[in-house]
Order: C-alpha cells, then structure tokens, then sequence
C-alpha cells in the first residue's frame, strides 16, 4: 500500500466523517433488501459500491488513524466505537452486496 | 464525435478512444485526449436512470417535495443533495448548475489526473480527479474525483475525498492506467 499522505485533522473533519459513515451504514440494509427483491438496479447496485469506497477510504484514512493515536473526543471516541459496532453487524450485508470491506480492525 | 455508447451498436468514438488506451492497444495522443475528455465533459450524469433517496435524503425537500427514502430520482437529483447539501462537500450555496459546472471544470482543467481502470472486474471506466480548490466544502476534501462509464457514455459518480487518488482508484478495481497523473 502506498504511503498514507498526511490529513489535517480538525474536530469537524472527524465529526463530519462519522455522520457521513454512521448513514452510509444506515443505508446498507435497505439496498440489500433491494437487491434481494429484484429492485436494486445494476446501475444503481454500482453507483453505491462506488460511493461506498470514499467513505471506507476516510474510514481507513481519517477515522482509524485518529482513534487508535487518540486524537478522538471522549465523544468522538464513543461514536468511532459505536461505529465499529454497527460495522462489525453489518459486515454480511457488505459481503452479499459485494461492497468494499472495511479494512481496518473492528476490535474498539 | 460519433454517437455516445449505449450498450448497443456501435460504441461512441470516446468509449473506443478509451478502451483502447485503457488496454493498452494505443496511446492516445494529447488531441485524443483532449477529445475524450471534451466528450466525457459533456455527458453529465444518466438522464434515464433512476437512484433512490435511501435514508440519507429522507426528509429533505427538493424541487418542493419531500423526499422519502423511497423516492426514485435521476441521477444528478440524486448526487446533487446527497454530496452538496446534506454532505457539504461543495461550499455553502452551491446550487445544482455549479455543481455540474464544477465537475466540467474538473474533467477539462489540464492539473486533472485521467486514468482507466476495470471496476470489480468488468466495466470500463474513465476516472477524473482534480484538485477541489475553491469547490472544496466544509465537509469536502482536497480532490474531486468523476467516474464515466465508458459503454454509458455518462458520468456514475462525483465526489470529494482526501487522501492518495490511486488508493480510492485501487479499490474494487483492475488495470488501472494513468493517461495523465494529476498534480
């Protein structure tokens, strides 16, 4: 893997990245129900694998890194460890829609 | 240019331009590219298809109505609210027209980078990423990247991201060629 460039991190990039994370995965339900009654469009099914890579790329990128070095709020933290929870539940859902797989560890 | 690809009969100029450099049967000279890239400018997002809210979106309301999760939208209705307005990726005030500008502007700046690749296998792409610069929103990031489907003829995705272009370009996907790196 190429070298991780340097991000600045502000409280609002982290706060920012954990919404847009928390309701992707949100979403992953209801597109796997989708696809599972014939609903979910090809067209539809790849636009969303593709956007599902930018939020997994900040996952690994901005989310990960800033936990494990502790550069989280308390409440931050909370929600990342949350997060991992919610990802570690749906990490089937992933798998069946074949999206990227999270790449970092889901152990808090 | 010839007719954009659809799937059926005969691919577009653009798509054959593309494939071919992306398979490494030729290079494209810098006209070539700079054809391509005029074409993949133009094409906008897939008037035709149809993307639903999803959960994201619900609640919001656009063009007057409320969206519900279920709601299906065309593509650039969809993109538009979910990357502008409810990610802010683009700044405050961005309206639809400036943000399909801004992805034009993206696709044609010469600091862009262009690369081919095979997504999870199979479709090739044509991906555009570009520095965000004056587009960059709160919730934005230091690159615009714009996916093209080339047997589309459209774009599938727009976005703003941080970090290593070739990392996000690597995922899910093969064969990935740089026509042009960005700088």
């Amino acid at each position: 893997m190429a070298t991780t460039p340097v991000v600045t991190l502000t409280g609002t990039t982290i706060d920012l990245t954990l919404k847009d994370l928390h309701a992707a995965l949100d979403d992953l339900p209801s597109i796997l129900e989708d696809k599972e009654r014939g609903e979910l469009s090809e067209h539809e099914r790849d636009v969303l694998s593709l956007e599902w890579i930018r939020e997994v790329h900040h996952l690994r990128l901005v989310l990960d890194p800033a936990y494990r070095s502790g550069q989280m709020t308390p409440e931050q933290a909370e929600r990342y460890r949350a997060l991992l929870a919610r990802l570690s539940e749906l990490l089937p859902v992933i798998q069946q829609l074949d999206f990227a797989l999270p790449g970092v560890s889901l152990h808090p | 240019m010839g007719r954009r690809g659809t799937g059926e009969g005969s691919p577009s100029r653009a798509h054959r331009l593309i494939v071919e450099a992306a398979t490494g049967a030729r290079l494209l000279s810098p006209a070539e590219l700079q054809e391509v890239l005029e074409q993949v400018a133009q094409a906008g997002f897939d008037p035709n298809a149809r993307e639903r809210a999803r959960g994201q979106l619900a609640g919001i309301i656009w063009k007057g109505q409320v969206l519900a999760g279920s709601t299906m939208l065309q593509p650039e209705e969809r993109h538009y609210p979910k990357h502008v307005l409810v990610q802010q990726e683009w700044p405050p005030g961005t309206t639809l027209v400036a943000y399909l500008q801004s992805l034009r502007e993206v696709i044609l700046a010469s600091r862009s980078g262009v690369a081919t690749r095979r997504f999870e296998g199979q479709a090739w792409q044509l991906t555009v990423v570009g520095p965000s610069g004056r587009w960059r929103g709160p919730d934005g990031g230091d690159w615009i990247l714009i996916d093209y489907r080339a047997s589309l003829g459209h774009w599938m995705t727009a976005y703003q991201f941080d970090g290593d272009p070739e990392q996000i370009l690597r995922e899910k996907a093969s064969d990935l060629q740089w026509l042009r790196r960005p700088w």
